[in-house]
């Protein structure tokens, strides 16, 4: 039987995770590895043992606590983190570049679209993209000497059903802005909906842009920054593999790996639009 | 070796670098063009174009058009930046940054791990290990070198670090400790000099390529890195740094600053904890006059240093890198009026003020003194 690598994952059939996974099994199989994809049971537990017994294993997003990580790693099984940091233990970890792609959308919009006014919808607040994502936004607020007004700041939790009713709910309050900046692309499409049920054209009175892509962002025309989900998976197979075998073999990794990520324009986001 | 073999040696290998520098920089793409290019004979051409084909550096793409006399159409050739990649590691006070990038400087992934108040040449050795070791797997391309940039005292030719008072080192042998430890050649530098080094090489943010940079770098320690276009020359740390130590633009006397005029200001983001660079960016363009204040007491203190560059190195752009960068175009801005008021507009004519392009510029840095060590690229 060839060597197993262990995926734990707690959304495998989601459009991101599914692309990680795609990117992450390439890499086992021109390693010839097998790559077995777990998630949690229904009360939320993973079962850890399984997962350790094979080579490696990548944990994707937030799917373990500290402590759960702990475990998994404890007597030098190999682990990576994808979209996830652990400080400690301080295990090896893949992200996209989250500060790039926050100033890549700030720049766009305040520089190439002429919005000065954005509502920023939060992610999931204990996940690391989502705080990375709000920091990068705050310093490129500062970095555009625009202010920084919590009020703009609303609640998305990366679900596209709470984002919806966050804008609807700034909507209400009778809020103005000019532009709309989500952490996540399937939030975004929600928030498009939510704008046009109120009247309001995109990108003639409000431009929207957001963080990932994938074929709906695509579809709904949704300017973003794209960060290359598959090539995520491939670099964390990559390091899980280094882990495990060739010249490094038991080299303890350390420290985050970062891929860039690159500004997408589509129609939520037109150029020469904004009133003077 | 006798005394003729090592010239010939070494002759060789700078035929080799005339050569390969021709094809990188498109200058020359034929066998022809080159021996016209580098004044070299045909076959010492033909046998190096041969090596370098072997070594997958360059490669054959198709036939150009005759010459007008008519004759045999000439094959052409073309560098390959993706035939090798480099490591280029940066280490500051704070974290360690390393970039995975191709002869051109394309950049596939990037790698970082914090200090956590680490110092010391063990810990560091350890991180800028951690740090190659990250990159090493996601390596596309045999790996050609290392670079590292880090500020101090640097020993370049033997891979030395003399003094960095930041990071702690004294005499550490960091380049021959990485090179046993990964088996490929390891080059050290400063990290203001390459800072200097990796804008020419790489091109900055207005794409322009000045003939002599200089590049200030203030961060925890203020540094000083010049480079000049069409040589490998890079230096500066030694030139600058007691005159800079002398001006009081080290973070912690920034923050004492800070500090007395936050007495002045209430109510003034100087008086925030942590206070960064961006912070007082921000607040200065929202009408903080203490924030403003300190961007124009510290304009004031750099422009004497940029004077003293000016008419010490006279270089044809003066570059901001490391945390200061943050202070953006209206401090840049600041600093060119007060460096007038000091040398006089008509110095100013010739000069241009710029902000590092890049975070990762000591990084990139690294790889340009990895690229240029290794294969006499690209300068």
């Amino acid at each position: 039987m060839r060597p197993r690598l262990s995926l734990i994952a707690n959304d495998p059939t989601g459009v991101f995770q599914t692309s990680v996974i795609r990117g992450a099994l390439e890499v086992a199989r021109a390693s010839s590895l097998d790559l077995f994809v777990c998630e949690p049971g229904p009360g939320g537990d993973v079962d850890l043992e399984s997962a350790r017994a094979s080579a490696g294993t990548l944990v994707l997003a937030s799917v373990l606590d500290d402590a759960a990580l702990g475990v998994l790693s404890g007597g030098g099984h190999p682990v990576s983190l994808i979209s996830h940091e652990c400080p400690d233990p301080a295990l090896p970890a893949v992200l996209h570049d989250n500060r790039q792609g926050m100033r890549q959308l700030l720049d766009h919009l305040v520089l190439d679209c002429g919005r000065f006014s954005p509502v920023f919808v939060r992610g999931e607040p204990s996940q690391l993209d989502a705080i990375e994502r709000e920091q990068a936004f705050r310093e490129s607020l500062m970095r555009h000497a625009l202010p920084i007004r919590e009020d703009r700041f609303i609640r998305g939790d990366f679900e596209p059903a709470i984002a919806a009713a966050s804008i609807r709910a700034h909507l209400e309050s009778g809020a103005r802005f000019d532009s709309v900046v989500v952490t996540d692309y399937l939030m975004a499409i929600s928030i498009l909906s939510e704008l046009e049920r109120f009247g309001l054209a995109v990108p003639e009175e409000v431009t929207v842009v957001a963080f990932g892509d994938g074929p709906e962002a695509a579809a709904a025309g949704l300017s973003t920054v794209a960060a290359d989900v598959v090539e995520l998976g491939r670099r964390g197979a990559r390091q899980l593999v280094a882990q495990l075998d060739g010249d490094r073999k038991g080299t303890p990794l350390r420290g985050r790996t970062l891929l860039s990520t690159t500004l997408v324009e589509r129609a939520t986001s037109l150029v020469g639009i904004a009133p003077d | 070796m006798t005394a003729r073999r090592s010239t010939q040696m070494q002759l060789k290998r700078q035929n080799r670098r005339l050569v390969l520098r021709a094809l990188y920089r498109g200058e020359a793409n034929t066998r022809v063009a080159l021996s016209q290019d580098t004044g070299l004979s045909k076959p010492t051409i033909s046998n190096l174009v041969s090596e370098l084909l072997e070594d997958g550096l360059i490669t054959e793409e198709g036939r150009g058009r005759s010459s007008d006399q008519g004759g045999k159409r000439p094959t052409l050739l073309a560098f390959r930046p993706e035939a090798r990649q480099l490591i280029g590691v940066a280490v500051l006070d704070r974290r360690v940054s390393g970039v995975l990038s191709s002869l051109d400087g394309s950049v596939t992934a990037r790698h970082e791990l914090r200090l956590d108040g680490a110092r010391g040449g063990p810990a560091l050795l350890a991180a800028i290990t951690a740090v190659v070791e990250g990159l090493w797997p996601q390596a596309d391309a045999p790996l050609l070198s290392i670079g590292v940039a880090l500020p101090g005292k640097v020993d370049g030719a033997m891979g030395v670090v003399r003094r960095s008072a930041s990071l702690g080192l004294s005499d550490e042998p960091l380049g021959p400790d990485l090179a046993r430890h990964f088996g490929l050649p390891v080059h050290v530098g400063n990290y203001a000099e390459l800072c200097a080094l990796g804008e020419l090489a790489f091109g900055s943010q207005d794409g322009e390529r000045p003939e002599t940079l200089a590049t200030l770098v203030l961060d925890d320690t203020p540094d000083l890195g010049v480079s000049q276009l069409g040589g490998s020359m890079h230096y500066g740390s030694e030139l600058a740094g007691p005159m800079i130590d002398q001006l009081g633009l080290d973070w912690q006397a920034v923050l004492d600053l800070a500090e007395q005029l936050a007495a002045s200001h209430p109510g003034s983001v100087l008086g925030a904890e942590r206070l960064r660079y961006l912070q007082v960016r921000h607040a200065a363009a929202l009408g903080d006059d203490g924030a403003a204040e300190l961007s124009r007491l510290l304009a004031a203190r750099l422009a004497r240093a940029v004077a003293w560059v000016l008419l010490v190195v006279q270089p044809s752009r003066i570059s901001l890198g490391g945390g200061i960068a943050a202070l953006g175009q209206p401090f840049l801005e600041l600093l060119r009026a007060e460096t007038a008021g000091l040398v006089g507009r008509s110095v100013l004519d010739e000069v241009t003020f710029s902000l590092a392009w890049s975070e990762q510029l000591g990084a990139m840095g690294a790889v340009a003194l990895a690229m240029q060590e290794q294969l006499g690229l690209p300068a």
